[in-house]
């Protein structure tokens, strides 16, 4: 016996459950806190109560709180520790039943928590190069399309109030003569018609204002006359109708929509590409969580 | 017969060639992103300073709360990010993990832990607008109007549960700087640095805007100064005026919400309760020259209770105090920029010196980054209240919910050019003008000798500058005692907008007997309506459909313009003008949501509004 119990003592295993005891129960007596919290007990005191007493109420003033319930009578301490033991009972034994494993609600609220860490990921990768950018460009140009932009003046004749449209029609007619036979210029157009609500001159303005200026079908159809180029020509053209009346114009320049290149538009490239750099190293970061899962995959496809 | 003929004709055809090319500009000066504690508490935890530029530049960004694609139907020109100074950015970094911490030593950290874990726990169970609540002032039980600061219920100590959030709020500062600095795109887009001062003594509001037209070198020298460390307007001042001194960095100061300033914001005394005198006067409107009048949290124009004979007075009344709990709201006319015009012209009788001779504008002080003053398009004041059926939110720390909100206000500007500096400019001489959302574009011009035709003139613009003032100037006495000044003023729709109803102009003056006046005159109008022997004018209709929410601009007009002469004009009495400009009635942003939840009529609000624009007045001086 003496002898066995010495050859136990030698025993490595022996050594080491014996290590792992004392090393559990030290961790034990100093954690007592938290194991006095185990399975069938319920720990209460005041912070605890404080804290439930706020979610119930839904309002949060923790030295407040604190102080009401040192100062409740204790027919109503003893119905709020009724209320919280059974939310606290309710809820474990929920746990216990794993009744959290198929609802849909907890179930995003833990998913959301996750991702939120994901997150924050992002900062400890290194920053974005020159290439980095070029190659974001060239897959993305679509991103930074510059909408279509004209330069124009017009002679505005008001129409459908006062004037009606045919008499209006005609009266631009007559005008845009006299301004072709006069080879009127850009900068004289204000000295013929009559003022317009908004502006004279649109110089590089998109066709986005533009429309909503005059509308639609004047947009296009502006877009679609001949551009004036002074000396060798010199056109007005219309009249085009708007919502208001009747214009003549003489455009000067049309630039369609197009692409800029990577230069023109490197702030609102390193912006996007951040972003999109950020989500990836998030999609990374939950691939590699993933990557310690082994699936098993039972589905069936036909 | 005086004597005193002011050159200002040939002053001003000196300036015309440069004046007459002078465009107008929309912006917000006004907007919170994510990190504002406030903001950031009630859902917006993504749309930071960046996706605010990206919206106001018109391009799509997700929304921080439903998580769809938005877009702003109509770009603006100019932005300010103005998150609020007090906690700046500290909710995101706890949130984030990020705080950088000062040690409080162990019971200190232990409450700061707790307090962290309680904000989390409030974001995680989606109340954080309760947890917002323990922020804001208790209810007011001041009944003789003394000094609010002193108030011995007024303790914002309990922010202090966080230790010193300096090093995080800088951070946070330089990244607000360093994101207007990418934007800021000069003649084409302007972005200015500022933040906001969110003074609230006993839930009387006093905030103020900040703003810089200077750039990063300057701003990164300061932390944005906070109602945390003085809550006294003179305190404020103070500041601005040592670290222009000591950076070089130009401010001005934008008071707004005074509507729910419990009649502090335009008192006949200062805040602490002293009187008024040229030195306090002085410094005031030299920091603050313009004033917001209309925003989310409605318009402070004035109300029905002191403007009685204005039928379109109480125009998005909102009344509900920023406090802990509820407490009869009570205006005042320290609380309204229109009685506070004219008790400005009484007091400078009295020192010599008019302390709110202020301009005037509109912002949106929108929270969720977003920008949003389109009706149609309205994405409401906290990211939360975003969409119809989140308006009505539960448990909500002020009275008011989402249906109060206004979808409100612009702030347009008449500049050289889209950059900081003629916009700062334009706001210094109170060339700005404030509308209720639509891009209404109005010009006014005071003066004595207009010609006739003026007012249908192809270069108006260049007219009136010629031979008047613009909103914000100063009109001087002629010396010829039956003279009137005469007003030109033109009025255009938006582009996509409404049609326009009228054209007013609002004059307030102090008359023999020391009483202050005001009168409200009909000056332009659309459909060829007849003026009655009172100078009242029949409605102009209304074409909103209730069931689909839609109007037509079968009625109104695009443009309005006039050349106007006061009929009651009396050189010897001190007056100020300002032009306000009505759409015909609109659907409002509830109706709207009330229909998409099929109800019968919106919780709270009109169901349909008329929108306007109120210029910056033009003071005249009497000899």
């Amino acid at each position: 016996m003496n002898l066995f119990s010495r050859q136990v003592f030698k025993e490595p295993l022996f050594q080491f459950l014996i290590i792992g005891l004392v090393l559990l129960g030290g961790e034990r007596l100093i954690n007592a806190k938290d194991y006095s919290d185990d399975q069938y007990s319920i720990f209460i005191d005041d912070q605890l109560l404080a804290q439930f007493m706020q979610r119930e109420a839904k309002s949060f003033k923790p030295e407040d709180a604190l102080k009401t319930i040192q100062g409740l009578p204790l027919s109503e301490r003893q119905r709020l520790i009724e209320r919280y033991v059974q939310s606290e009972v309710l809820y474990r034994e929920a746990l216990g039943l794993n009744l959290e494993r198929d609802d849909q609600i907890i179930r995003r609220r833990l998913m959301q928590k996750m991702d939120y860490l994901a997150q924050g990921f992002y900062d400890e990768k290194a920053p974005l190069t020159e290439v980095d950018l070029r190659a974001y460009y060239d897959t993305n140009r679509e991103d930074y399309i510059r909408v279509a932009t004209a330069t124009f003046t017009h002679v505005f004749v008001a129409s459908g109030k006062d004037l009606s449209w045919e008499k209006g029609e005609t009266r631009a007619l007559k005008l845009l003569k006299g301004l072709n036979a006069g080879q009127v210029p850009f900068e004289n157009s204000g000295l013929y018609g009559e003022r317009f609500l908004y502006n004279r001159n649109y110089v590089n303005r998109d066709d986005e204002e533009i429309a909503s200026h005059f509308g639609l079908n004047f947009k296009q159809e502006m877009f679609s006359l001949v551009l004036s180029n002074p000396p060798d020509s010199l056109k007005w053209q219309g009249p085009l109708k708007s919502n208001y009346g009747w214009h003549l114009v003489l455009v000067t320049k049309k630039t369609p929509m197009y692409i800029p290149e990577f230069q023109d538009v490197s702030a609102a490239v390193l912006a996007d590409a951040q972003r999109q750099q950020q989500r990836e190293i998030k999609q990374l970061a939950i691939e590699m969580l993933i990557s310690k899962y082994q699936i098993i995959d039972k589905t069936e496809p036909k | 017969m005086k004597t005193i003929i002011i050159m200002l004709c040939a002053m001003a055809s000196a300036m015309a060639g440069a004046e007459a090319t002078k465009n107008v500009y929309f912006g917000d000066t006004h907007l919170h992103s994510s990190y504002s504690f406030d903001a950031f508490l009630n859902n917006n935890h993504s749309a930071d300073p960046d996706a605010a530029y990206r919206w106001a530049k018109g391009q799509p960004v997700i929304h921080p709360y439903n998580r769809t694609r938005v877009q702003i139907g109509t770009p603006l020109d100019f932005l300010v990010v103005s998150d609020h100074a007090e906690m700046l950015g500290v909710m995101k970094a706890v949130r984030e993990g990020t705080m950088i911490k000062e040690d409080l030593g162990w019971i200190g950290n232990i409450k700061r832990w707790y307090a962290f874990r309680l904000m989390n726990e409030a974001i995680d169970t989606d109340t954080g607008l309760q947890f917002f609540g323990q922020f804001l002032p208790k209810i007011a039980t001041d009944k003789d109007h003394s000094d609010p600061v002193q108030n011995p219920s007024n303790n914002i100590s309990r922010v202090n549960i966080f230790g010193d959030m300096t090093q995080t709020s800088k951070r946070a500062w330089d990244d607000i700087v360093e994101s207007a600095e990418r934007h800021n795109d000069p003649g084409t887009f302007t972005s200015l640095i500022g933040w906001e001062w969110s003074s609230i003594p006993m839930g009387a509001n006093l905030h103020r805007i900040v703003i810089t037209p200077d750039g990063a070198d300057k701003s990164k020298q300061f932390l944005p100064y906070g109602s945390d460390q003085s809550q006294y307007p003179e305190d404020l001042w103070q500041w601005l005026d040592e670290t222009q001194q000591r950076t070089g960095t130009r401010f001005i100061a934008i008071p707004h919400n005074s509507n729910i300033s419990k009649g502090y914001m335009f008192d006949n005394t200062t805040l602490r309760g002293e009187p008024i005198d040229a030195d306090y006067a002085r410094r005031r409107i030299k920091w603050e020259p313009i004033v917001e009048v209309t925003q989310i949290k409605g318009d402070s124009e004035t109300r029905s209770d002191f403007s009685p004979d204005d039928e379109f007075a109480d125009f998005e009344n909102y009344d509900h105090y920023i406090q802990q709990g509820k407490s009869e709201y009570k205006g005042s006319t320290a609380d309204y920029i229109r009685p506070a015009l004219k008790k400005g012209l009484a007091i400078e009788q009295d020192i010599g010196v008019n302390p709110y001779k202020f301009g005037l504008i509109g912002s949106t002080d929108a929270h969720s980054g977003l920008s949003s003053a389109e009706e149609g398009n309205f994405l409401g004041k906290m990211a939360k209240d975003s969409t119809p059926e989140t308006k009505e939110r539960v448990g909500s720390v002020s009275s008011s919910n989402g249906w109060n909100m206004s979808a409100s206000g612009l702030a347009a500007v008449w500049a050289e050019e889209n950059t900081r500096e003629a916009i700062y400019a334009a706001f210094k001489r109170k060339e700005v003008y404030a509308t209720s959302g639509p891009r209404l574009r109005v010009q006014m011009f005071a003066g004595w000798d207009f010609p006739e035709n003026a007012a249908i003139a192809e270069d108006f613009g260049a007219i009136g500058n010629q031979y008047g003032v613009p909103m914000g100037g100063d009109l001087i006495a002629t010396g010829e005692d039956n003279k009137a000044p005469s007003f030109l003023i033109r009025a255009v729709k938006g582009p996509v907008d409404a049609n326009l109803d009228r054209v007013q102009v609002v004059k307030g003056w102090v008359d023999n007997n020391g009483q202050q006046q005001e009168k409200v005159y009909n000056v332009a109008w659309s459909d060829n309506r007849e003026l009655s022997a009172e100078g009242e004018l029949p409605d102009v209709g209304n074409t909103v459909d209730l069931r689909s929410g839609r109007y037509t601009n079968t009625i109104g007009q695009a443009e309005l313009a006039v050349l106007w002469v006061d009929p009651d004009f009396n050189s010897g009495h001190s007056a100020f003008y300002y032009t306000r400009v009505l759409q015909i009635p609109t659907p409002r942003n509830g109706l709207l949501d009330s229909l998409a939840l099929e109800l019968d009529k919106p919780p709270r609000g009109p169901k349909t509004l008329q929108e306007r624009a109120y210029t910056s007045p033009i003071w005249y001086q009497s000899q």
